[in-house]
């Protein structure tokens, strides 16, 4: 076993019950895909036959720990990688919480769970001793049920779980992963894979220890880093620690970056109800972190007034205020605290829902989905009751939620009467809360972001607004698209490298130099590394394999773009007027493709794909 | 009046300086610190803390300091005060 990893891969056939086996961690795989997405990409493609249906037996969905999991290195999430219903592209999802480090100390950096139980239920892992145990009991509780049920029948307190709620159950297309009550592995579906395996929960023990190279070097970078980070400094309290995400709305809602109505404007006055100082003064109690981290920038509260008083609920992070808030222009807090804690208990990505619920509001302004349709409700923008109502009738797929729990790009499709104009998707994935007209970096990193529009593998809406360069760069103006194709490739770079090591995104933004994760890396695995080197021997790497894996799935150039809405111009804020022209998608794509090595339909040509190391993949 | 300004990411790494006192008139607002500090730091500085293409002073880019559990952004009427401690900033990204 090398340093930093557990060793072994565990390997769970839900059709056979004896089919429970581990292999040892090849450190040559190890030292080429790094851990977490980097494993997860490799691992899928070489598992998956192209074109498969996501919900087949075949589709393993992985849970995926990396070398700097369950070490003293701060902010460590695991993933989950599949293959998405959603979107039908390679999907690695992300949750914090403390679980991917339970199961590092059971002793697996990954296990791959393929197969379809024939009724229920729910894995076992405690270190060597592996179950496949009854869940029919546990099916149809929420995700807040679950927890409690679960953590006294396996008789052990300090167990983790992660599980789905109805809506994995149900087979809604963008069902979460729920991990430890207040952490959710939200984006592309995975619950609804796991719900396909009949598969309602994992729950972990480990006892194990993870074996550091130098433990010295890692103690003080992980000091040096809280200093960097201004943690400790004795006069001031980080940003991010006092105001977690939510801090994020000001500044996102000053420069026109937030949406509005569906993604109509990018801007409003609701927006100011529901930042951090909002939450604070409406509901939050205490600070949580996840583990190992000194910035605890969640928070735990509990509404105080109103229909949903005494509701114990989290945060509601950025993207949450962005799609459930001003999407669907609800300005009231306590409502919107609700409308996020209902999704997480249903096991709904509340992202897509806000995006979904918003896209439905306009239907519902046109007169193209009336009350009718709705059951009764009245869905006009900013109806937060009715909302809840919906977000429901999605979970249950009950009524016109069976089509919205399709998605918004499929429910588009079975509406029609042009709704499919304006329904803010890209390759199936609902936007972020990150509108992009005015920031066309943002946009060309939501079009060729490997899981459909997500935010999480590039999003430089901070150095085009601020006109500032990144690492090795060069600055570039806000509203113009030079320079953002580099800007775009750097930063999938980045991203493709931190998620290999499972670095938490949100304290990449706290204050943490960018050599300071090649150190922790260096300092547990004994291997050299610089900044640079995860960029380039990591960061191509894998994102060439997240491409190919797509590519081999009918996705290309046509599929990298932005949704119609997009093509329409601003009508206020500081880059009021700003659209997507085709001219300049078509010049940021040729960019884009001609500098990563790419044919000019967006496929990484064999070259390419051998300079990276990636020689069985250059003949598909 | 005298206010005490701590930088942090990514002026800091700009400007090679973690804090600085500036003099202000009574009465001064966020607007003219923000011009007292691209006056005397120049365009590095100027370009981060006033949008280019409307000439608006970013508020939300300052923080008070010293204040437990306070996040809350200035606007740029907000008047300062003789002592006041504050820091400038990045956003946090991601969410």
């Amino acid at each position: 076993m090398g340093n930093g990893y557990a060793g072994k891969i565990l390997k769970i056939d839900l059709s056979r019950k004896d089919e429970i086996s581990t292999d040892p961690l090849d450190m040559k795989f190890a030292k080429k895909f790094l851990g977490g997405k980097g494993f997860g990409a490799k691992l899928l493609y070489d598992l998956l036959p192209p074109k498969t249906d996501p919900y087949s037996p075949k589709n393993p969905i992985m849970y995926v720990t990396g070398p700097l999991t369950g070490t003293l290195a701060p902010c460590i999430r695991y993933c989950l990688v599949t293959k998405s219903p959603l979107t039908n592209t390679f999907n690695d999802t992300y949750a914090g919480g403390d679980f991917g480090q339970e199961l590092k100390y059971a002793g697996y950096d990954v296990v791959i769970i393929s197969g379809k139980a024939k009724k229920p239920v729910y894995l076992q892992i405690f270190d060597d001793d592996i179950q496949i145990k009854d869940a029919q009991h546990l099916w149809g509780l929420n995700t807040y049920e679950i927890y409690d049920v679960l953590k006294s029948e396996v008789n052990e307190k300090t167990a983790k779980v992660s599980c789905i709620g109805p809506a994995g159950e149900n087979l809604v297309k963008f069902a979460l992963v729920d991990c430890d009550l207040h952490r959710q592995a939200g984006r592309g579906g995975a619950g609804a894979v796991m719900g396909s395996k009949n598969l309602k929960a994992v729950v972990v023990r480990g006892t194990n220890g993870i074996s550091v190279a130098d433990y010295d070097r890692l103690e003080k970078e992980v000091q040096k880093i809280s200093h960097d980070m201004g943690i400790t400094d004795k006069f001031f309290a980080p940003k991010l620690q006092a105001g977690g995400t939510p801090a994020i709305v000001d500044f996102s809602n000053e420069e026109a970056v937030l949406p509005y109505k569906n993604f109509q404007d990018q801007t409003s006055d609701i927006a100011e109800n529901l930042n951090d100082k909002g939450q604070r003064k409406s509901f939050w109690l205490r600070e949580y972190g996840c583990f190992a981290c000194p910035l605890h920038c969640s928070k735990i509260g509990m509404i105080k007034k109103g229909p949903y008083k005494g509701t114990v609920c989290d945060t509601v992070e950025y993207e949450n205020v962005g799609l459930l808030g001003t999407n669907c222009a609800v300005g009231n807090v306590d409502a919107l605290a609700y409308s996020q804690n209902l999704c997480d208990r249903l096991g709904l990505d509340a992202i897509t829902t806000g995006n979904i619920v918003g896209f439905t509001m306009e239907c519902f302004e046109k007169g193209i989905i009336t009350k009718k349709d709705l059951g009764g409700l009245d869905l006009s923008f900013g109806n937060w009751k009715n909302m809840m109502e919906l977000i429901n009738m999605i979970a249950y797929r009950k009524g016109i939620g069976n089509i919205l729990a399709e998605g918004v790009m499929r429910a588009a499709k079975k509406i029609g009467k042009g709704t499919e104009n304006f329904a803010i998707h890209i390759k199936g994935l609902e936007s972020p809360a990150w509108a992009p007209r005015g920031t066309p970096g943002v946009g060309l990193a939501l079009m060729t972001a490997d899981r459909g529009g997500c935010h999480q593998r590039s999003n430089p809406v901070g150095l085009e607004v601020f006109g500032l360069a990144w690492p090795g760069g060069y600055p570039t103006e806000r509203v113009s698209i030079k320079g953002k194709p580099d800007l775009v490739i750097w930063e999938q770079h980045h991203y493709a490298a931190l998620y290999s090591l499972l670095m938490c995104e949100i304290f990449s933004h706290a204050g943490i130099t960018n050599e300071s994760y090649a150190s922790l890396f260096s300092a547990v695995t004994g291997w050299d590394a610089t900044y640079s080197s995860l960029l380039s021997e990591y960061g191509e790497r894998i994102w060439n394999i997240t491409r190919m894996f797509n590519w081999r799935e009918g996705f290309q150039r046509e599929h990298d773009t932005v949704p119609p809405r997009f093509k329409e111009p601003l009508p206020s804020g500081p880059a009021k007027g700003h659209k997507f022209t085709d001219e300049d998608i078509n010049k940021m794509l040729d960019e884009y493709y001609s500098k990563r090595g790419w044919d000019e339909q967006g496929k990484p040509t064999k070259e390419k794909l051998i300079e990276l190391g990636l020689d069985s993949m250059a003949s598909d | 009046m005298k206010v005490k300004i701590f930088f942090f990411s990514p002026l800091r790494q700009i400007l090679g300086l973690k804090e600085t006192d500036i003099e202000l008139p009574e009465g001064a607002t966020v607007a003219n610190l923000f011009e007292e500090l691209s006056t005397r730091f120049g365009e590095p500085v100027k370009k981060y803390i006033f949008d280019g293409m409307t000439g608006r002073p970013r508020g939300y880019l300052l923080y008070q300091v010293g204040k437990k559990n306070q996040s809350t952004s200035y606007k740029i009427d907000t008047k300062l005060k003789d002592g006041e401690k504050l820091a400038i900033m990045s956003p946090p990204m991601g969410g």
